[in-house]
This record gives C-alpha cells, structure tokens and sequence, in this order.
C-alpha cells in the first residue's frame, strides 16, 4: 500500500515512517516536508492513504484538500495535527475525503488502531 | 334680592366681591356702614362698605373692633348707640359649619335707620357671601395647588431630562467598554489559536520523540532521533517567548 506522509517537520515524518514500517512491512512509504511536491506528485503516484499536517509554510492541509478537491481527487485522508482547537476539527468535517483527525503525537497503539481502520473501511 | 344672589355668584375673584356687594347693598336695606366677617380659625376676611366706597381686606381675629370681638366670643346679637356720632351699630354671628363662622355689623343713622324686619335679608346676604368667600378661598386654593403642582411637574421634567442625559452618557461608556473588551477578546481569541497551533507543534514533537524512544535501539535513536531533538526544543522555547510578548501586550 502506497502512502504519503506529508509534515513540514522532518522529525515527524521520521517517526511516523518508523511507527507504519513496525506495523506494516508492505507500506510503501513517501515522506514530503515540502507539500507543494507532494501535491504535484498526487497524480502520478496515486497513494491509497495520506497522512497530513495542517499548519505548514507554503501551503497548508487545508490548500491541500482543496487542491485534491478541486480535482476530484479522492484518496483518503488522516489529518495529523498538533492544533487541539474546535475550529479546525470542525473545519475538517467539510472535507468529505477526510478519513480521521488525529491530534499528535500520534503512538505506536494509534497507528495501528488507523491502519486497521482504512482496512476495514476499505473491504 | 334675585338680582343681588345673580350678581354674587357671577364673581369669580375674591377681590372683586365688594364692588358686587356695594352695587346691590343699598336696594336691600338701609345701613351707613356695612361689613363683613368672614372668620376661619384666627384668621379673618373683611368686606367693608360704606357711602364713601368699599374694600376688602385680611387680618386676624384680634385686630377686631371691640364690638365684633365681643359678638365673635359671646355669639349673642349686639347692638349698640353712639352718642357722639349719632350711629347705631347692629351685629351679629353666623355659624356656617365645617368650624367657620361670620360677622355682619351694619351701622345707620338717625334718619336713615336699620329695620328690624331687614333681618332675615341680613341672614341671606350672609348665607350667600359666606358661601360665595369660601368658595372663591377654595379656588384660590386650589389655584395655588395648582401652580405648585405645574412648578414640581417642571422640576420634574428637568430632572428627567438630567437622567436622561446621564443615561446617554452612560450607554456611551457602555459602548465604548464593550468595544474595549471585544478588541480584547479578539486578542485573546487570536492568542488561543497561537496557542494551539504554534506552541503545541514543538512541544509535541518532544513528547513523540520521547515516547518512541523504548521502540528503537539506543544506536538507530541516537542516529536518527537525538539530532532533531535540539530543533524541536529551540523551537518550543522560541514559542514560549511569543506567548509572553502577546499575553504582554493584552495589558
């Protein structure tokens, strides 16, 4: 399975890829601190689960889904933030696409708890 | 005698009663002098009429003539002849109830003499002024009460006025205190958002750089994880330090 973890610090994308390859040995894992390349990758790679930051330089999560919105492209979302406001869990709600909303840091146990989720979801 | 209880009760003024009395007075009997008494508690109203003219006029119970004070004591009618001036004087005292009373004392001369069968139109020409002075007294009473009554209404207005522009002085420093903590709400709203986004992200970075640390070997942490530790802590303190400058700026 195919998926991009995209967080404009290096450390989290570090950890996160640490946490997904104990859990799964058959993740084909993409890291992105810069989330204009990986939504210029979207098409091309065609990832089945994303894992994404809201608050980053650039762009932010939310340029992010409005960009895969706009384009119909409708790959599933974890939203991976340290933004414990209301706002922002509301605002992810108007994103259909938008699987889960996570708050980090995300544990061994929550990873594990989401994969089997998109599992799931997915039979 | 129709003519003169007419007359009497068209007055309206207590002033202008002993010109009314002084025109019909003289078709009713015959008199040199005639006054009148009009007497509540210790105060006293006069109408006075006699051939040179007429007046009206107030004054207390004991600035009376002997003979009237004497009649207003005792109740009982009086008459009395001066030898030097050759008048008799006639007096009596009404009662009229509600404990107000009156004197009428006619004086006349030899030739032209008081009848005793002038009597009873003594008693109506009291009967009518007594009640005619205590109703024009109660409408100056009332005339009084009245003007005082216009003069509070006025204070009244005024000191609504006065609140009123308190009040607008009021709602002015409501709205302005409003719009002061509605600025410092905005602030404040602003802060939490900062806080949850910018101070949060360091921090936890530093927990889940910890909280991996049993999960990886002490070479593969200290290779890829310790690095980006310094990073994460510089950050969280750089964080810190704009709190306190915003929350500063909320004074």
């Amino acid at each position: 399975m195919k998926v991009f973890l995209i967080d404009d610090q290096k450390i989290t994308n570090v950890l996160n890829r640490k946490y997904l390859s104990m859990l799964r040995s058959d993740l084909d894992i993409y890291d992105f601190e810069n989330p204009l390349l990986a939504v210029q990758a979207l098409k091309a790679e065609n990832p089945e689960l994303i894992f994404l930051d809201i608050n980053m330089p650039i762009l932010t999560g939310w340029d992010v889904l409005t960009f895969m919105n706009e384009h119909e492209i409708n790959i599933p979302v974890i939203i991976l933030t340290s933004s414990s406001s209301s706002i922002d869990r509301d605002k992810a709600k108007l994103f259909q696409n938008v699987f889960s909303f996570q708050l980090k840091p995300l544990t061994k146990e929550g990873f594990s708890r989401l994969l089997d989720d998109v599992v799931k979801k997915r039979i | 005698m129709v003519r003169f209880s007419t007359g009497i009760s068209k007055i309206g003024r207590l002033d202008k009663l002993p010109a009314e009395l002084n025109f019909h007075l003289k078709y009713l009997f015959n008199y040199h002098r005639f006054d009148f008494y009009y007497v509540a508690g210790n105060s006293v109203d006069c109408i006075s009429i006699s051939l040179d003219g007429f007046c009206y006029f107030s004054s207390g119970v004991e600035d009376l003539p002997s003979l009237e004070r004497g009649v207003l004591q005792s109740g009982v009618p009086k008459a009395i002849v001066s030898e030097s001036d050759q008048l008799t004087s006639h007096c009596w005292k009404f009662e009229n109830g509600n404990n107000l009373s009156s004197l009428i004392k006619i004086q006349s001369t030899v030739a032209n003499p008081f009848k005793e069968s002038s009597i009873t139109l003594v008693k109506v020409v009291n009967k009518t002024l007594a009640t005619k002075v205590e109703n024009l007294k109660m409408i100056q009473l009332i005339h009084r009460q009245n003007k005082q009554l216009e003069e509070l209404a006025r204070e009244l207005q005024t000191k609504n006025s006065e609140i009123e522009s308190l009040n607008q002085i009021q709602e002015g420093t409501i709205a302005d205190r409003t719009a002061s903590l509605l600025h410092s709400n905005t602030k404040l709203k602003s802060l939490i958002q900062f806080n949850s986004h910018q101070l949060r992200e360091p921090l936890t970075r530093v927990i889940s750089m910890v909280e991996i640390k049993d999960e990886l070997s002490t070479e593969e942490y200290v290779r890829d994880i310790l690095p980006l530790m310094h990073l994460a802590v510089s950050d969280l303190d750089k964080a810190v330090m704009e709190v306190i400058r915003r929350s500063e700026e909320l004074e």
